[in-house]
């Protein structure tokens, strides 16, 4: 086997990963919960360690953040046969009940009415709504089917395989001031049934790992945007659209491109992705009072929703491995340092260079549990995972930002999962 | 380990040296970005900082309707003035009168001082209820705010430096005499929604901008009418009638609120025209309400119309 000089195997492992980021120069940013945002489940490793994981190998990791982790699967086989995951913003329980205990009876009683009568409790209304739903908040639900991972040699080649079927969904909910203080409602809901198959190999004789997955996935969303006093008891319905699609994703890492230093990087919707939404009959009924689709919304949302198409996005990253000395701490098993760039927005709008970046640590205290901190956008997160065997249990708290730069309007999220299998 | 820590110690240098240099970038300098980032202010709650941006905004682009209609709207979100004001005040000049009370003695005049020296047939209607259009809930906390009233007002009807104002003139009535007819406001409706939407404007930035025009147009009419009448003037409500007033010269009243008349009618056309825009029954009914009290007032206040 040739030797190489540190230099020249950081050369070599650095172009690949630039051209791989170059294909995706021309990505557009665009952000979370929005129709045509790449569909994917986020990992509480990930939320944990501020985000930053392109360059940290973990299976967790391999179908959704960077194929190529799913070269480095630590035992032969990785097994979940079912999970829950649950995450919500710190806003989200005022904004429901409102919603429960003000907003919905108020637009069942209907909202003329309550103003012919009470006048005070529409000013409450409307002020509440402002007041409680400004900031928007997000309620995020996951479901973990069956999901398999197994390792594969073929000759030279070490590699991987993986599949597994997940549900995820999201709600969002903003009021804003819709003028002169008269509040408007922002809604909007996404579910996605995903089925990712992974493939990752290391390249014999070369620092590298490569891998791909192809994900298909059915989304279906709904949104809701008009001012309260326009709800109307009888047609206070969400529609719901619905669009499948397959996508391309790929991924390097480079291991030891330095002593303990890692790079890793992945383009997401590489192929495919883009979905054209259709309403097919379903609709929510949110105050039980029936009555006819209204075709004028139905059309808006599928324009809407089909007016934008997702384009790929990347992340770069690169994770440094803290040596550990052999003896003297029998309590850690590894401390790493991770940074990324990823080219995704987190809101709306088009973020600087800072919103993007991303920095975090690992933690392994022992194989049972991981600590996990890091900050991204400028806002800390924290978190930790505990395997005991058969069951894993995390937790994971984090920020995001909604705004154009990082402090301006920050959100606040915890996110618990617990899951069954061979970890 | 050692070596790792100054390798840790680059790093964080290198980051935080990158992170500054990025600062520039995130820095606004347009009017939209301005405008952005006065709205993500105003979802953080910090008006101040909304007004601050915006007025930046303003000044780099003076004809930027977006621009002009947000900062009108937060100057009035500041003030807490809103719409639901608007209606109250509405619901409470179109509040019935009580019903007539027996004067003590059986003399069978009016229950109310008249507004001058001159005979005001008001004064002796059993029927008519003298009122004061302060006496509106939360009137004290309006006035105080109505410097911030003309601001937004200003904001949407001053013509900027090679552009036009962001609410057109087909809002406002051409002739007070026919502004109204069979219930029904006269205006170009197609019109006024044609040149919003020349603005540039999305729609629903257009319903906010009609908001505002309509609070803020009918609360420069009422303060007018309540404040700054150069005879005075006492206000009835008259079953059957509507609303009524007693003044020293009612033609020289009827000259001084032609221009607060046509800026309540102007009130009402925003409204209606929002109305139009959004749907809903709660839009309509304001304007409903307000049309009530317009041909009320129309009635003492305004041109002399017909023969």
């Amino acid at each position: 086997m040739r030797a190489h000089s540190p230099t020249l195997r950081a050369l070599r492992v650095v172009r690949p990963l630039g051209m791989l980021a170059g294909a995706a120069a021309h990505a557009q940013p665009f952000g979370p919960l929005q129709q045509e945002a790449r569909p994917f489940v986020r990992a509480s490793e990930a939320r944990a360690m501020g985000d930053a994981v392109a360059a940290v190998p973990d299976p967790e990791t391999a179908f959704f953040y960077n194929p190529a982790h799913l070269a480095y699967l630590p035992r032969p086989y990785r097994v979940t046969v079912a999970g829950l995951g649950a995450g919500l913003s710190s806003g989200v329980s005022d904004k429901y009940a409102y919603w429960r205990e003000e907003l919905r009876p108020a637009t069942n009683e209907g909202l003329d009415v309550i103003r012919e009568t009470d006048y005070p409790r529409l000013e409450a209304l409307y002020h509440g709504a402002l007041a409680v739903g400004r900031r928007q908040d997000v309620a995020r639900a996951t479901a973990y089917g069956p999901a398999v991972q197994a390792r594969l040699s073929m000759g030279d080649w070490d590699g991987a395989v993986g599949g597994g079927l997940f549900g995820t969904g999201a709600a969002r909910l903003r009021f804003s001031d819709g003028g002169a203080g008269l509040p408007y409602l922002d809604a909007y809901g996404q579910a996605d049934v995903i089925v990712p198959v992974t493939a990752a190999a290391r390249i014999p004789r070369t620092p590298l790992a490569f891998g791909l997955t192809a994900a298909l996935t059915h989304r279906r969303l709904t949104a809701k945007g008009a001012l309260v006093e326009t709800l109307d008891e009888d047609r206070a319905h969400l529609y719901v659209l619905s669009g499948t699609t397959l996508a391309l994703d790929a991924g390097l890492h480079a291991a030891d491109v330095l002593p303990g230093l890692d790079l890793g990087g992945a383009v997401y919707g590489l192929l495919g992705g883009g979905f054209r939404y259709r309403y097919r009959g379903q609709r929510i009924d949110l105050t039980g009072n029936g009555g006819d689709d209204d075709a004028a919304e139905i059309e808006a949302l599928e324009a809407r929703f089909n007016s934008r198409r997702g384009h790929p996005t990347w992340r770069l990253g690169v994770a440094y491995r803290v040596p550990l000395p052999a003896e003297g701490t029998p309590a850690l098993d590894s401390v790493t340092l991770a940074a990324d760039y990823v080219s995704a927005s987190t809101s709306e709008f088009e973020q600087p260079i800072e919103a993007h970046l991303r920095a975090g640590i690992r933690v392994a205290v022992t194989r049972v549990l991981s600590l996990r901190t890091g900050i991204r956008q400028g806002y800390l997160s924290f978190g930790t995972t505990l395997v005991v065997p058969g069951v894993e249990l995390d937790y994971a708290y984090f920020g995001i930002e909604d705004g154009r730069v990082p402090g301006q309007l920050g959100r606040y999220n915890h996110h618990l999962r617990l899951r069954f299998g061979l970890f | 380990m050692p070596r790792a820590l100054r390798l840790c110690a680059v790093g964080l240098v290198l980051c935080s040296g990158f992170l500054v240099a990025c600062d520039y970038t995130s820095s606004a300098d347009d009017a939209d970005t301005l405008l952005a980032d006065a709205r993500l202010a105003r979802q953080a709650g910090d008006l101040d900082k909304a007004v601050a941006l915006l007025e930046q905004a303003l000044a780099l682009e003076p004809g930027h309707a977006g621009v002009r209609v947000e900062l009108a709207s937060v100057y009035l979100q500041r003030a807490e003035i809103d719409l639901l004001d608007i209606d109250r005040m509405m619901l409470f000049l179109a509040e019935p009168a009580p019903p007539p009370v027996p004067p003590p003695g059986g003399s069978g005049l009016g229950n109310g001082p008249g507004g001058g020296g001159t005979f005001c047939p008001l004064e002796y209607d059993p029927r008519a209820t003298p009122f004061a259009l302060s006496d509106v809930e939360g009137y004290a906390a309006l006035l105080g705010e109505e410097a911030a009233v003309e601001a937004a007002l200003a904001l949407l009807h001053d013509v900027p430096p090679g552009g036009g104002p962001v609410m057109p003139e087909a809002l406002r009535a051409l002739e007070l005499c026919t502004a109204v007819v069979d219930g029904e406001l006269t205006y170009d409706r197609a019109e006024a929604l044609a040149a919003l939407r020349a603005t540039g404007l999305p729609d629903v930035e257009i319903a906010s901008a009609l908001a505002v025009n309509g609070a803020t147009r009918f609360l420069d009419s009422y303060f007018f009418l309540a404040e700054e009448l150069t005879q005075p003037a006492t206000w009835y409500r008259v079953e059957g009638l509507g609303l009524g007033a007693c003044v020293e010269d009612p033609l020289a009243l009827r000259e001084e609120t032609t221009g607060a008349l046509a800026d309540f009618f102007e009130a009402l056309t925003s409204l209606d025209l929002r109305a139009e825009l959004l749907g809903g029954t709660a839009a309509r009914e304001i304007v409903d309400h307000g049309l009530v009290v317009y041909e009320a007032i129309r009635l003492y206040l305004g041109p002399v119309c017909g023969s």
